[in-house]
């Protein structure tokens, strides 16, 4: 067997293969015992005609067509294994000879991932600080929830909450030749439409929500605007419009004070004074910042990773990928997808490369931090499943343990190391790009941690990180 | 008295069949021949053409088969088959393809 390996680009090897005639002559053998079965030549039962009788019927050519049916595939498996080939997806196999036999096989292989020196990477984290502003706004919010409404018989100001019919139309242009009756083309009726007057807001077309300022319960006014040339149906863009307002309620907002009585409302459990709920808030905001600032720092991380890393992988890697997305996207349903398709006029080769560069992406991700977990040595353990477990079922409560039993299967004990794995590899990340991916012992999530803080390194752990 | 027959004309068409493919082992061919054509004739004819010793001919008269055309039936032509045993060692390369 004579063959020459030679590599090509997106992680593929082609091989050309000569077949000993010693293997050939074998292999013509049971192909003409495979012919001879349902050959039908005069004179013989089917399966009974001597060999020169089946190649003088089709030919030594036909013979060897049919045995490379079944001796490339096997040349091709030997080989693969004698050669030590990496492939992860079948072959494209071409006949070049047929005496002697001589094919070409292009094949994808395993990946080859270089993540270079990726253990100088650095990424600075920014100091998370919250403002005033931020906790002020959030106090806000909390107190319009709590807010009460009263009716009030005053002309209606920004802040109010107002109760409104409205009645907009298009004015008509009389073409020539057309009595003097307008051609008014109903533009947008609401009744008791409910919403909050506020400075600098639009309704629908810019100016409408102004035209409310001043008026009381009871009030009916008509306005004329001219439709903005930018607004979203085409028809109606620089046309004059006539809308008539009627005013039916205004009511007041009245904000609750910042007391432990409110305190109390927001959770009597948990708040004593407002102050507490105060503490609280600008803790919640600080854990969202420090988390997105982790996630920007991750994504910075993996960005210098993928910079550094040099990739080959395989075209049929990205192809599964779209398959996936487009699948995720899509429900399996062909024919809803067929119909999709022909709803945005696309044929299914352009739908499915507009998923291309992402697909693509998300391969280079999945490859890169697969070898980064492998090279690290994350393994989660058993206790760090067990871990795991526990805490997706602590939110359970009573059905806990029912909840847990559900994920004890081999698949969904897999599916949890997975998640561990791409878990404590982004953790271990994020600890060499602050400089503190030294220990190379563990990989569990809480040491890791634990090693941040020991330096006073604020890197927490973030709770839910999906692969 | 035997017949006018050119030895050319004697021998029509080899008989290529499993059993005749299983005579050849015993160094028997199998031909339809001439029904004109004798034993000798036979003998000489393939002696000329293969260019090999024959040690024994043998033959039969094969009745032709009754075939229908509608609701007339007649009988497809009689023939001659001839069993035609070769002294050990010769062969007649014909029935070994190629």
């Amino acid at each position: 067997m004579k063959v020459t390996l030679e590599r090509l680009p997106e992680s593929r090897v082609q091989l050309d293969i000569e077949v000993d005639d010693e293997r050939l002559e074998k292999s013509l053998d049971s192909a003409y015992k495979r012919l001879a079965q349902k050959a039908r030549i005069p004179g013989f039962r089917p399966g009974k005609a001597p060999r020169h009788m089946i190649e003088r019927a089709y030919g030594r050519e036909g013979l060897i067509r049919e045995a490379l049916d079944r001796l490339v595939p096997d040349v091709y498996n030997e080989t693969i294994e004698q050669e030590d080939v990496p492939a992860i997806a079948q072959p494209e196999l071409e006949i070049l000879e047929l005496e002697p036999v001589r094919f070409k096989a292009t094949v994808a292989v395993r990946p080859t991932i270089d993540l270079g020196d990726y253990r100088s990477i650095r990424v600075e984290r920014q100091p998370v600080e919250v403002t005033d502003e931020q906790v002020e706004e959030t106090v806000m919010t909390l107190r319009r929830r709590f807010a009460e409404r009263e009716t009030v018989e005053r002309p209606a100001a920004h802040g109010d909450v107002l109760t409104v019919d409205v009645e907009g139309v298009i004015k008509g242009q009389p073409a020539e030749g057309d009595t003097e009756e307008t051609f008014d083309e109903p533009f947008v009726q609401d009744t008791d439409a409910e919403f909050q007057l506020k400075e600098g807001q639009d309704l629908l077309v810019p100016g409408l929500a102004e035209a409310f300022v001043g008026m009381s319960a009871g009030d009916v006014k008509t306005v004329d605007i001219t439709i903005p040339d930018d607004f979203r149906v085409e028809r109606f863009q620089g046309k004059p419009a006539s809308f008539t307002l009627t005013v039916k309620l205004v009511e007041e907002e009245k904000l609750p004070e910042e007391d432990d009585e409110l305190a109390a409302k927001v959770n009597a459990d948990d708040f004593k004074s407002f102050a507490d709920v105060r503490a609280r808030i600008r803790e919640d905001i600080e854990k969202a910042l420090v988390e997105q600032e982790d996630t920007r720092v991750r994504n910075e991380a993996i960005d210098k990773l993928l910079e550094i890393a040099t990739l080959d992988f395989p075209r049929v890697m990205v192809e599964r990928e779209i398959d996936h997305m487009v699948s995720d996207a899509m429900g399996n349903d062909r024919q809803q997808y067929a119909a999709y398709l022909s709803r945005i006029g696309r044929s299914e080769e352009e739908f499915r490369e507009t998923w291309r560069e992402a697909a693509e992406l998300r391969v280079r991700r999945a490859l890169i931090l697969g070898e980064l977990g492998e090279k690290e040595g994350i393994d989660p353990t058993e206790a760090d499943v067990e871990a795991e477990l526990d805490r997706i079922a602590a939110p359970m409560g009573e059905e806990a343990s029912r909840f847990r039993e559900l994920f004890m299967t081999p698949d969904g004990i897999a599916t949890i190391r997975r998640n561990l794995l791409s878990q404590q590899t982004l953790e271990r990340l994020s600890a060499i790009v602050a400089g503190n991916g030294d220990d190379n012992t563990v990989a569990g999530a809480t040491e890791a941690a634990a090693t941040n803080d020991d330096l006073g390194e604020n890197v927490p752990t973030t709770e839910e990180e999906r692969a | 008295m035997p017949k006018e027959l050119h030895p050319y004309g004697v021998l029509l068409r080899p008989i290529i069949t499993e059993k005749s493919t299983l005579l050849t082992g015993l160094d028997k061919y199998v031909f339809e021949v001439d029904v004109r054509a004798n034993k000798n004739q036979i003998k000489d004819a393939v002696q000329l053409a293969f260019n090999v010793r024959v040690a024994e001919v043998n033959t039969m008269k094969m009745k032709g088969k009754p075939k229908r055309f509608g609701r007339r039936v007649t009988n497809r032509p009689d023939w001659k088959k001839a069993i035609v045993t070769l002294v050990p060692g010769d062969k007649i390369e014909l029935f070994e393809g190629i």
